[in-house]
């Protein structure tokens, strides 16, 4: 099975490389988001230092979330997905693995770039470890959470805003937490407290994100 | 309608002993005996090998609020092939579906073997499931390696007549030649039945010959195949189910 699955990601890294536009996409997207802010409420630095973390936050859940409506359109429409679902391979094994090329694509990048956006807009320095953490213990979960919304919306015409609608909510406790966890590092706080609970949420989406997506694709392509 | 019918090939041509080495089972050979099924059965009586029948047992199938069909019964034996026919929006695509488990029946159950039939289907719908970004090496090598299988990509497409477009990008190839690219990967993957839902639509003189050739192969090495077409299928092997409408 693992042999199945490590095929799959393969595949799916290699569609989305030679079509070359989901990484990009979603990386540009959260650089003009965060450098909005600046624009907006005036470039001081006590300021920007004071929202720089719940800015770089917001702007990645919502560059994880604008790629999301992708992740099964594409093999519902050519068949690809039924395909899926007929192999001896177990289908939320194949959601993980579709996830988990989601998650290098978008969350990966994101959690790259983070520390830049974060040390552009006068974070403090203690928060910068912590933001990174933050992130690639929260990205993947965006990714698992964000393939329920995913699995539930394909086949409807305008998905993205309903899975918008339907995702953004079940979002808000990584924003609280992974935010929570660079307040407190530069307070002088430990974030430990917020990473574990960050780390706790990764391993229920682990197992529990991906049979509710595939009960969600099962249906949805009947 | 129709329904109530029985379609019980018994070839004696069964060469399916390796199917029945995927998985031990328990022994359904005393459980159809005891059933009286045995009767219907000429072939050899010891192992489960001559049990790998496909059944369908009363399958209703609801679509909206409209039955499309009721209280269908066939079984087909190894070696054998069911042409489904009949109009178009009678069923037959539903029917199909079924039976690979994509849609659930409303009523009645899908059997291979007396268990299930999960994980051992090729199933070609209307769609190919070839992605346009890859070549089609790409394309079949994925499914190749997530089936799980190690057979000659080669030698499959050479069967179907399209091992010369095996690195072109598949965006470039016509309808028929994608039609011949999901058909072989029939060929590539290992599974004792084929669902095929109008296999030879879009495909030329030609390409029906040659998948009729990959088809009667399949047959006669004791697997199951059910069709649905519209065109006349020379297929000795084959009973024909017609479905009706609801008078």
């Amino acid at each position: 099975m693992m042999r199945s699955l490590w095929a799959l990601l393969h595949h799916d890294l290699r569609i989305s490389l030679r079509q070359g536009n989901a990484s990009t996409s979603v990386v540009v997207f959260f650089v003009l988001a965060v450098t909005l802010f600046p624009l907006g409420v005036g470039p001081e630095p006590q300021v920007l230092a004071r929202i720089a973390s719940g800015v770089v936050w917001a702007a990645a859940l919502l560059a994880a979330m604008i790629s999301l409506d992708r992740l099964f359109q594409a093999d519902f429409e050519d068949g690809v997905l039924e395909q899926l679902c007929l192999a001896p391979t177990p289908l939320p094994a194949a959601v993980l693995a579709k996830a988990l090329a989601h998650w290098l694509l978008t969350g990966l990048p994101l959690t790259l770039i983070a520390p830049v956006l974060a040390m552009a807009l006068q974070m403090e320095g203690a928060g910068v470890v912590p933001l990174i953490l933050g992130l690639a213990l929260g990205t993947p979960v965006l990714s698992l959470v964000g393939a329920i919304g995913a699995g539930l919306t394909i086949g409807i015409r305008r998905g993205s805003v309903l899975l918008s609608l339907l995702v953004l909510p079940l979002f808000l406790p990584i924003l609280i937490f992974g935010v929570g966890a660079v307040e407190a590092a530069i307070n002088g706080l430990s974030a430990r407290p917020h990473l574990l609970i960050l780390g706790a949420m990764l391993l229920a989406a682990i197992v529990l994100a991906p049979l509710a997506t595939a009960a969600a694709l099962r249906a949805n392509t009947e | 309608m129709s329904g109530g019918l029985a379609v019980v090939g018994a070839s004696r041509r069964v060469r399916a002993a390796h199917y029945a080495t995927e998985r031990p089972r328990r022994p359904v050979a005393a459980l159809l005996a005891r059933r009286g099924e045995l009767a219907q059965y000429d072939g050899p009586r010891f192992g489960e090998a001559v049990f790998v029948t496909l059944q369908a047992i009363d399958l209703t199938c609801i679509r909206g609020e409209r039955m499309i069909f009721s209280g269908l019964t066939f079984s087909v034996a190894p070696g054998r092939a069911l042409l489904v026919r009949g109009p178009n929006g009678v069923g037959k695509t539903s029917l199909l579906r079924l039976l690979a488990g994509l849609n659930a029946p409303a009523v009645g159950q899908v059997r291979w073997a007396g268990g299930s039939l999960a994980g051992r289907v090729s199933y070609v719908g209307h769609l190919d499931a070839i992605k346009a970004a890859l070549t089609l090496r790409e394309n079949l090598a994925f499914w190749l390696a997530y089936r799980g299988h190690n057979r000659s990509l080669a030698a499959a497409l050479d069967a179907l007549g399209i091992a010369h477009l095996i690195d072109m990008p598949t965006r470039y190839l016509s309808a028929g030649q994608r039609r011949r690219a999901a058909l072989a990967k029939l060929l590539l993957v290992d599974a004792p039945v084929w669902l095929l839902d109008e296999p030879v639509s879009s495909l030329d003189g030609r390409g029906i010959e040659v998948f009729m050739v990959a088809l009667r192969r399949h047959l006669a090495e004791g697997g199951v195949a059910v069709l649905s077409t519209h065109q006349e299928l020379a297929i000795d092997e084959a009973e024909t189910l017609t479905l009706g409408r609801n008078p």
